[in-house]
């Protein structure tokens, strides 16, 4: 029963696997996004008030979503890693980082461009862009804290403690930045909030909220691979790889 | 002149399996094997850098990233151990003495922690390390080897079995290194145990063993 | 429960021998409020209006700023480790030291807040809840901030480092700080709140000294 538990714990076990998984995952990933991209940019109608600007949430509401789950997953992992004081475990955690930081800019980044023609500015202090703009912050400082540490061991217990007080703090901070978003703002701006979607619209959405996940996986894996060797540069496994590979 | 009254429990075991700290990958040093019962004593020795510091840092628990096992009278220690740090005093480089408070303060703190307030017992301590007149003193206005002697001190005020010592005859004079060598002999009569590190060869304290770090 | 009391008593006494510690918080708070009226208007109106805001940034500040004296020279000196040793539970001696923290830093700010409340024209109800919510408030700061000084405790450049830790995670106090002040200042009801920050504070109480004192043993390492 357990047994799984302790190979996933195998730096070499998981980089045999997630090398063999990759180009499969990659292939099934990019056929997602192509048509997620094409349903939702061609084929799906254009929304009746915001016209065509609608299409950029094909983008925008997977990233963001990506974003929070990705931290729920560094910090699990995190906290794996510190009470099991599994090494893979730190090492998924760690590779999560950048990831995550890159969807909640791109959430940031495609809220902001959505803004300008829904809003007439790029920037409002809107509850779920002010969320995101948090959340990369806890990103950033997960990220240097990390990189601030010399010893890797240190580095990953210190970084998954933060990320764990943080997944404790993101509810409150989500609520209470709601909180303060009705009080101050009204109502007036969720024109994000769909609450009656259309089919046509619905299913490239959903195709994007997969395909996106199905990017994170690989490159996680990607992320993962690179800091096995890294971190198992002495084993005997790696130099013997490195050593086939200059052939 | 006898400091120590105490007797201590002649069971009292320490056993160090197979320990070694890794830091960046690599072990520190090679793996570690001993054990020191009752009234015995035993120098680490190694060449700057050997890790004879990390070595007693590990036994103390204050290092995470170790392999290896160590054991407290047949109980393997984990970070809630209470007995063994009831029955340890490790006094390493920072000597953990507040520059602004007094050197009574300070002593008592420390004792405080684990054991009733004895003044008088301080007061000998001071004494016999030749620092009585300096009672009401800041620490922040001590010499270098005048706040080693204080921190020395708490060998007495903290009558604990397992002694850890990290270089504690550095800053000291010769007097001062007499001093403490006699300490220690009185404490290894009773059943003490002495776990020390020095750059100079110690000579004077009883049926020393050493183990050279690599 | 002694022991809580022995580390608070031995904080207390290291900081009045030098009385720095606590004369620098209160100084900053009050010179940074002081800015804000330079900065943006002397109107009365406006000031009212800026005033809650301005105390709780201002009190967020000074707090982070605390954190470093209070945490560093025990960590550099060899006293945690040293009452690690002795048996004093790391979580204990978090939640003393944040005791002791905010009976230096975060109680005098609570103290000085009516007269800067006054400077910046708070009327009277408003600059009473303004007490009150950081007499709730702080402590949680005090909480919050010991595990972003003891994750940062032993790096070199740790104190820009512990401010980008930090800061994020006091956004939600600093929200309900500011805005208790604010319903007072406009007669509506404060006191959900209140509420709500009592209700951090005891969430702050119950996990905060673990997870510092989690950090302290990775620093101390």
């Amino acid at each position: 029963m357990w047994n799984w538990f302790f190979q996933l714990a195998s730096p070499k076990w998981f980089y045999t696997i997630a090398r063999k998984v990759t180009p499969w995952l990659s292939v099934l990933m990019y056929s997602l996004m192509l048509a997620g991209l094409v349903l939702g940019l061609i084929f799906s109608p254009a929304d009746y008030q915001q016209g065509n600007t609608v299409r950029i949430m094909y983008i925008h509401i997977p990233a963001a979503y990506m974003s929070m789950m990705i931290y729920v997953i560094m910090a699990v992992a995190g906290a794996i890693g510190l009470v099991w004081r599994m090494k893979m475990a730190h090492i998924v955690s760690v590779s999560c980082a950048s990831i995550g930081a890159m969807f909640t800019a791109l959430a940031l980044l495609t809220g902001a461009i959505w803004g300008k023609p829904t809003w007439g500015t790029y920037w409002v202090w809107d509850a779920r862009l002010t969320s995101e703009l948090i959340l990369l912050f806890l990103y950033l400082g997960f990220m240097a804290l990390h990189s601030a540490y010399d010893d890797k061991k240190a580095a990953d217990k210190a970084s998954a403690v933060l990320a764990l007080v943080g997944v404790v703090n993101i509810p409150i901070i989500h609520f209470s930045v709601e909180w303060w978003n009705t009080l101050h703002q009204g109502a007036t701006l969720s024109k994000l909030e769909k609450p009656s979607m259309d089919t046509s619209m619905l299913w490239p959405l959903l195709i994007m909220i997969v395909a996106f996940k199905l990017y994170f996986v690989v490159t996680l894996f990607h992320k993962i691979r690179g800091e096995i060797l890294l971190r198992e540069k002495q084993a005997s496994w790696v130099k013997k790889l490195v050593a086939d590979s200059k052939q | 002149m006898e400091l120590i009254s105490s007797e201590f429990n002649s069971d009292n075991l320490i056993e160090i399996t197979n320990l070694t700290v890794i830091r960046s990958d690599f072990p520190v040093f090679s793996p570690v094997n001993f054990s020191l019962g009752a009234g015995q004593a035993m120098q680490i020795r190694g060449t700057n850098g050997a890790g004879k510091t990390t070595l007693l840092r590990a036994i103390c628990g204050l290092c995470h990233s170790l392999e290896g096992e160590i054991s407290w009278n047949d109980e393997v220690i984990t970070p809630a151990h209470q007995n063994f740090y009831q029955s340890l005093l490790y006094i390493g480089h920072a000597l953990g003495l507040k520059p602004k408070l007094t050197i009574e303060q300070n002593l008592s703190f420390f004792q405080q922690l684990r054991f009733e307030l004895d003044s008088q017992l301080i007061q000998e301590a001071m004494q016999a390390f030749g620092i009585a007149e300096l009672y009401d003193e800041y620490v922040a206005k001590l010499s270098a080897g005048q706040k080693r002697r204080v921190s020395l001190c708490r060998i007495i005020t903290e009558p604990v079995p397992l002694w850890i010592l990290d270089e504690p005859l550095v800053a000291l004079d010769v007097d001062g290194q007499q001093w403490m060598l006699d300490i220690c002999n009185q404490h290894l009569e009773r059943g003490g145990i002495l776990l020390i590190t020095s750059h100079q060869p110690i000579n004077g304290i009883h049926n020393l063993r050493e183990l050279t770090l690599s | 429960m002694k022991n809580f009391n022995r580390i608070v008593t031995r904080e207390l006494s290291v900081v009045f021998r030098s009385q720095s510690e606590f004369v620098y918080p209160l100084a900053f708070f009050i010179m940074v409020t002081s800015m804000f009226p330079l900065a943006v208007t002397p109107e009365p109106a406006q000031l009212a209006f800026i005033a809650p805001g301005v105390i709780w940034v201002a009190a967020l500040l000074s707090l982070l700023l605390s954190l470093n004296a209070f945490y560093q020279s025990d960590f550099q000196d060899g006293s945690l480790e040293q009452m690690l040793l002795a048996g004093v539970s790391g979580s204990l001696i978090i939640l003393a030291k944040a005791f002791a923290n905010w009976i230096v830093t975060g109680l005098p700010l609570v103290l000085i807040a009516p007269i800067i409340g006054v400077l910046l024209n708070l009327e009277l109800q408003a600059n009473m809840i303004a007490m009150l919510a950081l007499l709730i408030g702080t402590p949680s700061l005090c909480l919050i901030g010991a595990i972003g000084i003891n994750l940062t405790v032993g790096l070199r450049n740790g104190g820009v480092l512990l401010t980008l830790l930090v800061l994020p995670l006091f956004i939600p106090i600093l929200i309900f700080g500011a805005s208790a002040v604010e319903a007072a200042s406009i007669g509506k009801n404060y006191s959900g709140q209140l509420a709500i920050l009592a209700a951090i504070l005891i969430l702050s109480l119950m996990l905060a000294p673990f997870a510092a004192a989690a950090a302290m043993k990775i620093s101390i390492d």
